[in-house]
């Protein structure tokens, strides 16, 4: 094979840049995330040192990403001009294509990245000129890949702070397809969604959630992180229940962790709102991969509207399982296949506590109607308005208000509802007691009725009784109305 | 290529801390909530000397035409370095254009006002524009009018090198200020004489810049009381003056009135001679004025704006 063959050429960059990440948010996340692996590598080394946040400042017409990570070594700027090239570690990093900083190409004219390693007195520039590679592509086709990259990264040093470590990055000259990405409040929702942040402080839960995922994870890590000068945090949901934990096991007889789960269940009835940031949400790395809508589609099979009752994370431990460029889904393999299988138990797991919660809330509900029914009855009773001619009838809906709590007792119940039920089955039966013993109004005594009209009335009543049968309120008024009226007219 | 900080003096650093004198005895209450804007350098030696007095810093950088990029990057990165990254909001362009429009030449806002307004211009003041005005002494007076408008109390710190002094200019200021010291009685014609004569710009400057700015002020219902005016070699010996003005909005009157700082005292102040990092204080052998006088004809002592 002839050595000055090219296997590589510039329209790749184009495919990069433009197709990789429609969504530009993406572009910023990957520089987050690379921040992110810098700290996570600074820790590691100096695990007694205080990390300081990833600061991002976006103002017209440049992003800024910037840590106080271990930075980069010679050799590695270096290396950070590659494309595809990266010395990073699938189970150790969030990022490790060596992709993710030419998808910025078609979103800044230039890439700019200062770094000052750990414990050297240097510091290095990059600066990638994405306007010039682009146009380069485009004017002198099939240009080579390589000559490309090559004329239009630039590399320098200077001598530095020795105490300064740092990677400092500023996508400048954001282009007009990019926009959006100076829209403050997106980005701050969208990282608050997707990256490695703590939880906001305020969530009352976020303590314990914490102090769980450090103890169950492996490296676990959120990291601060500032946009223009304001913190980030996960988002939450206040009206909440007490978080609970899930442990997945890779398989059932082996003690390997495939991934863990918490999720908080809504206090409220019904799915969360917004929905964007309820369901539950895979993690690796801590860095988000789709949103709650990817679980609802790989575990929700039936009654996926109940996914959104929840919100929550899964943090995925099995290094094979790995996300996709843009981190919108997984790739699709046999780890993650095992994955939707094993975390399965979870959405079964929620399924059942949703629908227990909802009939718990039914039978509260029930149990507020049959309340209020029975106060009724006995306030009726009490100021001796009950018509005699529905005497059956009125023991006949106590009797089966109380059917109707007995069998839901044997359904989902907590200690609240379980003894409210005792009470108002007690309270019914008195009621049905003191019914059959209670005097009723007799319109036909009060009113002298003869014999045989008295066997008419009693007709008419048997006649509207069957009438009325499946609406037995309006039998009540009409009886009423009867009642009124004779006493008006006859007495 | 990779731009390294610019490097500053000795003689910057004792000027930095003459100007924070004068923003603690002006200022002293709003001690760590103040704004700053103007023009830092990439180095932004001032922003972290006054670190503590600010909350937030309006830095305005141009850059190198062509390149502009890199010297606001610059700026960026060592407010990253420093621990001020969110502090510094950069605005990028020409600081008289960013004045003008209140906006920097990518829409990001300068809310005006400001608590200090720092042009630490490393060119002249006398720059003039294809339309013959002197754009830089225009947009300082832009400046002062859109601070009146919120009725701010500020100081205002001026630098500037002496290039391109325009002697015309200076010149027939100070022929004006003959003129009033004249028309009030002041017996200040071989003072004035002595000041125009003088082998050195500094000298002209002392009463040409604070004598601008009082009219500037008064337009706008402000006072002015200037602090001892600096002259110093800056990097690669380049002589440099400095001036240090506070400008107190009336917000008594709505009237006009003349500016309340007496040409006296302008003329009587000596200046502030920084040599490898020492104050001394001057009067390069410029004579005094009396200023009885001035103070009997007290309510006429400028022309009325």
């Amino acid at each position: 094979m002839a050595k000055s063959e090219r296997f590589a050429y510039g329209s790749v960059l184009e495919a990069l840049s433009r197709g990789l990440y429609p969504d530009k948010r993406h572009i910023l996340r990957e520089f987050v995330q690379n921040s992110y692996d810098s700290l996570a590598e600074f820790r590691r080394k100096h695990p007694k040192r205080q990390l300081q946040p990833i600061e991002v400042k976006i103002q017209a017409p440049s992003i800024f990403i910037a840590d106080h990570g271990l930075g980069m070594s010679e050799t590695e700027i270096r290396q950070y001009r590659y494309l595809g090239y990266s010395q990073k570690e699938r189970a150790k990093h969030a990022g490790f294509r060596g992709i993710g900083k030419y998808s910025a190409l078609a979103m800044a004219e230039k890439i700019i990245v200062d770094t000052s390693p750990f414990g050297a007195a240097k510091r290095f520039q990059v600066i990638i000129h994405a306007d010039r590679m682009i146009a380069d592509a485009q004017q002198r086709r099939n240009r080579p890949l390589e000559e490309i990259l090559e004329e239009n990264a630039e590399f320098s040093n200077a001598p530095a702070n020795e105490d300064d470590h740092y990677t400092f990055v500023e996508l400048h000259g954001l282009s007009r397809e990019s926009a959006s990405l100076l829209d403050i409040d997106d980005v701050r929702g969208y990282l608050s969604g997707t990256a490695p942040v703590p939880f906001d402080p305020q969530f009352r839960h976020s303590k314990e959630i914490q102090q769980k995922l450090r103890e169950n994870i492996p490296d676990f890590l959120a990291v601060d992180l500032m946009l223009n000068g304001q913190p980030i945090y996960k988002p939450y949901f206040s009206d909440c229940q007490s978080p609970e934990f899930e442990t997945i096991l890779y398989r059932d007889d082996q003690s390997d962790v495939s991934a863990y789960c918490w999720y908080c269940q809504h206090s409220e009835k019904g799915q969360y709102d917004p929905r964007e940031r309820a369901g539950l949400v895979f993690r690796v790395k801590n860095i988000a991969v789709g949103d709650g809508q990817l679980s609802r589609q790989m575990l929700w099979k039936k009654t996926p509207e109940r996914a959104f009752y929840f919100f929550g994370e899964i943090h995925v431990l099995d290094a094979d399982v790995t996300p996709s460029s843009d981190r919108t889904v997984f790739e699709d393999n046999p780890a993650r296949q095992n994955l939707a299988n094993r975390c399965l138990r979870i959405s079964s797991n929620l399924n059942r506590k949703a629908g227990d919660e909802s009939a718990l809330r039914r039978f509260d509900e029930a149990l507020d109607s049959a309340v209020s029914a029975i106060s009724y009855r006995e306030r009726q009773m009490k100021e001796g308005e009950l018509p005699l001619e529905l005497k059956d009838d009125i023991i006949y809906e106590i009797r089966t208000i109380q059917d109707d709590i007995q069998k839901r007792l044997r359904g989902p119940k907590n200690a609240k509802t379980l003894n409210r039920a005792k009470r108002i089955v007690g309270r019914s039966r008195r009621l049905i007691q003191s019914l059959k013993e209670a005097g009723f109004l007799d319109l036909a005594a009060e009113l002298k009725f003869n014999p045989r009209l008295r066997l008419l009335y009693d007709s008419v009543i048997e006649v509207l009784r069957e009438e009325f049968r499946e609406d037995p309120e309006r039998l009540e008024r009409v009886v009423r109305r009867i009642h009124e009226t004779a006493r008006t007219r006859l007495k | 290529m990779m731009r390294f900080p610019q490097q500053f003096t000795r003689n910057k650093d004792a000027v930095r801390t003459l100007q924070r004198e004068t923003i603690e005895e002006h200022l002293f209450s709003g001690r760590g909530r103040l704004r700053y804007f103007g023009l830092t350098s990439s180095a932004l030696g001032d922003v972290r000397q006054w670190n503590d007095l600010f909350e937030v810093f309006y830095a305005v950088e141009r850059g190198e035409e062509g390149k502009e990029w890199e010297l606001q990057h610059e700026l960026e990165l060592e407010a990253f370095r420093s621990g001020l990254f969110n502090k510094v909001k950069l605005l990028r362009g020409d600081i008289d254009l960013v004045i003008k429009n209140k906006r920097d030449m990518f829409g990001n806002s300068a809310p005006f006002p400001f608590h200090v307004i720092s042009l630490d211009y490393s060119g002249g003041l006398f720059y003039r524009e294809p339309s013959g005005r002197f754009g830089r002494l225009q947009a300082i007076a832009q400046a002062i009018a859109h601070q009146a408008g919120k009725q701010q109390h500020f100081v205002l710190l001026l630098s500037a090198n002496l290039d391109q002094v325009d002697q015309g200019e200076v010149r027939r200021t100070l022929e004006n200020v003959r003129t009033e010291l004249v028309r009030y009685g002041v017996a200040g014609e071989q003072v004035i004489d002595k000041y125009l004569s003088h082998p050195r710009d500094e000298a002209r400057l002392k009463i040409y810049i604070p004598y601008f700015i009082n009219q500037e002020a008064a337009k706008n219902r402000y006072s002015c009381e200037t602090s001892p005016v600096i002259f110093y070699e800056g990097n690669l010996s380049t002589p440099m003056m400095a001036f240090r003005i506070y400008l107190r909005f009336d917000n008594r009157t709505q009237a006009l009135r003349s500016p309340k700082e007496r040409l006296s005292q302008l003329f009587n102040k000596p200046l502030l001679q920084i040599k490898d990092g020492e104050i001394h204080a001057t009067m390069m052998e410029l004579p005094k004025i009396a200023s009885d006088a001035e103070t009997t004809n007290a309510k006429q002592r400028w022309p009325h704006p």
